[in-house]
């Protein structure tokens, strides 16, 4: 069914709709909160708190197209809500069993995932965030720092701030590389 | 692999984002049937509710936008007679007894152009009230005579704000002059909450170099504010002076893998003696990829040297507040919501926990009256609640608590933060996911 109908349907209240709508974000929207918070029950609190926001205000939401964009910003400030709170708390994070693996072959891309996940442990959420929204939801940097709501400089200090807590150089970074808008991205 | 001696590993942009995507591989979607039932328990905001289409106008057109002269005059003419009204009001001299009562409280929900949001920070101040709202649109300022109109101050006329709720949402604070917003190692001043001109920053003061304030209070010099793992003092919030401050604990200082993150997250007065509170995280000593939090509490008498004031069995500190027989701190110990009270700010004595029992302390403030602390109800989880409910006690002394009883007025709601104002105590934060205040009689 066309997107917008469905919108229509879900504004009024049509639930099954909503899903259809969410669901084709759903993945994604939960792997960059597990990338954020690196807690799959804490990742889906977070996207469920997010979904259940937007169910509430959709009627707010003027533009259908933008919905996309919408849930993953709910998410990520979710996500970081969450973050502030465990702050009181002691966090506990997850341990996968790939941590007790033997080290692979350095160039493999299993290599590159274990040593990307370790990495990400050493950052706080807030630089988690800008790192899966730049290079996990391929935001450019002025969208992620818009999704953020912080000063473009400010997002790109904190990426390299992240990037040389995770001991990451990248070597082909290219803004103009990314051409697509969010909206294409998330419609 | 060994995180505390990790080889630096140059990626191309592809293989680091197709590592961030082997990492949570497979994909999880088992959950969709449980937001869609969630959804068919919960009722929609009817679409009147929401002014940018009630108008018909655009939101990012009418944030930025001049409102029309029709509106311009009517809001207008309202504050004027706001005004009138809060100058007589505040004429009268009078103490207010603690609001014990759900009666006692009134719920002011700020209308925002984000869809969802809270307040963040709120400041007291002659002019009246400034708060700094934010959410999923990017922060913007509203300003009240009353507490009970709100206008938001044009976009224009302040500094690009951040809604960075984890680390950057703006501090506000009043003056006798007017209002101090601080934020990204900038301080910004005003008169009146709309005008607004930047007072210190890192680019002229080098003791900001590093950093700046992310709460501050009157005390010390003038004004004392903590950030990060810094703390500083100044005479008008024009130059600042950084302090000698505590060596963190060594748990802290011997974490391995990167510079420890510290967050000295607020300041209160009583007197002359100040306390500033916040935290360090720290990997746990057998798995480095678990973290838990080391309480930080300070204690100054000047704001220029401040010493360590945290007692044993703090495991968390979350407010502290400085009232009429000395601070109330809340925070955890032994993993339940736990208040201690100190004269100084120097020794700390626990009091009865019995009535906290079950719930998260997050907010505190007192005025002669005495104190207010806020919770949340500790039977929802990490912060997914939709009927989060929102908890308050008051003591006349610090010591002996007594909970406002449970009203709808409080269901839906977290507190961010708590602020005086004359004899009103002043809640601030979100209600059904929209910015909201709630306030105790008049103030």
């Amino acid at each position: 069914m066309d997107q917008h109908r469905l919108f229509d349907r879900a504004s009024r209240g049509d639930h099954d709709a909503f899903g259809v709508l969410v669901g084709g974000h759903l993945a994604r929207l939960d792997a960059a909160a597990r990338l954020i918070l690196r807690d799959p029950e804490l990742a889906r609190d977070a996207v469920q708190e997010a979904t259940l926001r937007a169910w509430k205000n959709l009627r707010g939401l003027r533009d259908p197209d933008r919905l996309g964009a919408w849930l993953h910003r709910l998410t990520v400030n979710a996500c970081l809500d969450i973050a502030r709170k465990r702050r009181g708390r002691s966090f506990e994070v997850e341990l996968t069993s790939l941590n007790d693996a033997p080290v692979p072959d350095p160039t493999s891309r299993v290599a590159d995932m274990l040593y990307v996940e370790r990495m990400l442990a050493g950052v706080d959420p807030a630089q988690r965030a800008v790192v899966v929204l730049h290079y996990y939801l391929d935001l450019t940097l002025p969208e992620t720092a818009a999704m953020l709501g912080i000063p473009v400089g400010t997002a790109k200090s904190r990426l390299n701030r992240a990037l040389d807590a995770m001991r990451i150089a990248v070597a082909d970074e290219d803004e103009s590389s990314v051409s697509t808008t969010a909206r294409e991205r998330f419609a | 692999m060994n995180r505390s001696d990790p080889t630096p590993r140059s990626f191309s942009t592809d293989q680091l984002r197709s590592a961030l995507g082997d990492v949570v591989a497979p994909a999880r979607t088992d959950y969709l049937s449980d937001i869609v039932e969630q959804a068919a328990r919960t009722r929609q905001r009817a679409a009147w509710t929401f002014p940018d289409r009630w108008f018909s106008v655009d939101i990012s057109m009418r944030r930025h936008g001049v409102p029309g002269a029709a509106i311009v005059f009517v809001v207008v003419s309202l504050l004027v007679a706001l005004l009138a009204g809060a100058i007589y009001v505040g004429s009268q001299t009078r103490h207010a007894p603690l609001p014990l009562r759900p009666e006692a409280w009134s719920r002011i929900q700020i209308e925002s152009p984000s869809i969802t949001g809270r307040v963040a920070s709120l400041a007291v101040s002659p002019h009246g009230l400034l708060a700094a709202v934010g959410g999923d649109e990017p922060t913007h300022l509203e300003v009240s005579t009353d507490g009970r109109t709100w206008t938001p101050v044009p976009d224009d006329r302040i500094p690009r704000l951040s809604n960075d709720g984890a680390f950057g949402m703006p501090f506000v604070m009043g003056t006798d002059h007017g209002f101090l917003m601080m934020q990204l190692n900038t301080i910004w001043s005003s008169e009146d909450g709309i005008d607004w001109q930047p007072l210190a920053g890192e680019t002229t003061d080098p003791d900001l170099s590093r950093g700046g304030p992310d709460a501050a209070t009157a005390g010390g010099p003038g004004l004392v504010g903590v950030g990060g793992a810094q703390a500083w003092s100044s005479v008008d919030g024009s130059d600042w002076t950084s302090a000698e401050v505590p060596s963190l604990p060594a748990e802290v200082r011997a974490r391995p893998e990167s510079e420890p993150y510290v967050a000295m997250n607020g300041i209160a007065a009583s007197g002359d003696d100040l306390i500033a509170w916040g935290l360090a995280e720290v990997s746990s000593e057998d798995d480095r990829d678990a973290h838990r939090v080391v309480p930080l509490l300070w204690k100054s008498h000047d704001g220029r040297t401040w010493a360590d004031a945290v007692a044993a069995d703090m495991e968390s500190v979350t407010a502290v507040t400085g009232g009429p027989f000395g601070f109330v701190a809340t925070g955890t110990a032994g993993s339940a919501a736990a208040i201690w009270r100190s004269d100084d700010g120097g020794a700390w004595e626990r009091v009865d926990g019995r009535a906290f029992a079950g719930y998260m302390l997050e907010a505190s403030v007192a005025t002669d009256a005495g104190y207010v602390v806020v919770g949340s109800d500790g039977l929802c989880n990490a912060t997914s609640c939709p009927d989060r409910e929102m908890v308050i006690w008051t003591s006349p002394d610090g010591r002996a608590w007594s909970r406002v009883p449970s009203v709808d007025l409080f269901t839906g709601a977290r507190a961010y933060g708590a602020r005086a104002w004359g004899t009103s105590f002043v809640i601030l934060g979100a209600s059904d996911g929209k910015p909201a205040i709630w306030i105790s009689g008049s103030p």
